[in-house]
């Protein structure tokens, strides 16, 4: 073999195990030495009666479909695995976590829009105020909640992106609603507004919820009722936001609380954790 | 799943388990085993081969074992022997093949 054979053959070599790294990790885990070893024994004989070009040409068109399917069998299995609850419940000192965090969250985002609302405008804007206060309450509640339920439910990275974008959701849908559906300054369209925007904001978060625990839906109904509450509170309150807001904070960690509670520790998810400890 | 699921075979599935119909094999010997029965016509390459036997060692249908006598040169080779469940499949599959050949040579030598 001369020297240029030598480099295409190292090179087709290279290219072939740099094929093999692009297996799942459970599959690569598995099966890489011995797929590795037999297509190398494959050659070997190959050279021996002259047809190793035609061996690598074989091999690499198999190796082409068998990754995709590995892929796409990967992808499905993730999908299952992503359906199973752990077994373990938690504890009371979960939920006592869960709504002092929550509500210290909110409270937190206000006084981080108060501080950089100087940054952004100098007009005590309302207005911009929220638009600031959603987004960033989305932000710190979605980080903190990945946080707790991580244990409980795995596959949850989505979690944060979600809850940001729940709490983007208002200002469409706020718009849609006040202009479109329900004009004008009642009661019942203020409640009925609340009990809206707190459905969607919950929506993202049940997407993701749905294919994890049973009975998902509570969620946004937890979030509904107490975005409604909080319209009910923020009728017979005084104008100042500061206290809608911290009992808005309040309301809403004991209502998630609550839902949690009920998909983690009531109701779990009997059949899939029976599923999971049978593989 | 019963053993008559997962009938019809493919070709390749058809072969693998044939080739570990007699005696455990690994990777290799089943590839060399399949192109010798097929007399050259199934060639398996790595990726199918391995696919396949992803496929049944998760369906059961064979078992995967550390060979006691290694090759010098093999760093880490697995055996693959029948299950139980693949040995029935196995089974089936070659009685509907023989049905088959009988329905077709009945219909044919009748044509005749």
């Amino acid at each position: 073999m001369n020297k240029f054979e030598w480099h295409i053959r190292s090179l087709v070599l290279r290219f072939i195990e740099s094929l093999l790294k692009l297996y799942p990790p459970r599959f690569r885990h598995e099966f890489y030495s011995e797929i590795q070893e037999v297509i190398l024994s494959r050659l070997r004989d190959a050279e021996q009666i002259g047809q190793w070009p035609c061996a690598v040409v074989h091999e690499i068109e198999g190796l082409v479909p068998s990754i995709i399917q590995e892929r796409w069998h990967d992808l499905r299995f993730r999908k299952e695995t992503m359906m199973i609850i752990a077994n373990e419940k938690p504890g009371w000192f979960f939920y006592f976590r869960w709504v002092a965090l929550n509500a210290i969250a909110v409270i937190m985002a206000h006084y981080i829009t108060w501080a950089i609302m100087p940054l952004v405008t100098e007009r005590g804007d309302d207005g911009l105020f929220l638009y600031l206060l959603f987004p960033i309450i989305g932000l710190l509640t979605g980080i903190l909640q990945y946080i707790l339920l991580r244990r409980y439910l795995p596959h949850m990275r989505w979690w944060i992106a979600a809850t940001f974008l729940g709490w983007l959701m208002p200002f469409v849908i706020g718009f849609i609603f006040s202009r479109v559906i329900i004009p004008g300054n009642s009661t019942v369209r203020i409640v009925l507004g609340m009990i809206v925007l707190g459905t969607t904001v919950a929506l993202p978060q049940w997407w993701l919820l749905r294919k994890r625990v049973q009975h998902a839906w509570w969620w946004v109904l937890v979030f509904g009722l107490a975005w409604g509450m909080v319209g009910l509170y923020d009728l017979f309150s005084p104008s100042d936001l500061f206290p809608v807001l911290l009992g808005f904070a309040v309301v809403l960690a004991i209502a998630t609380g609550i839902a949690c509670w009920l998909f983690l520790d009531r109701f779990p998810n009997h059949e899939l954790s029976s599923r999971t400890s049978s593989r | 799943m019963e053993a008559q699921d997962y009938l019809p075979l493919t070709e390749t599935s058809f072969f693998i388990l044939l080739s570990l119909a007699t005696t455990p094999k690994h990777g290799y010997g089943i590839i060399k085993d399949v192109e010798l029965m097929s007399t050259g016509r199934v060639v398996l390459a790595a990726g199918t081969l391995y696919t396949a036997l992803r496929r049944m060692l998760e369906d059961g249908w064979i078992e995967r074992l550390e060979d006691e006598n290694p090759n010098q040169e093999s760093r880490e080779r697995k055996l693959y022997r029948l299950s139980d469940l693949g040995r029935q499949i196995f089974q089936l599959e070659t009685k509907r093949l023989q049905s088959m050949v009988h329905l077709t040579r009945t219909r044919l030598n009748e044509r005749q």
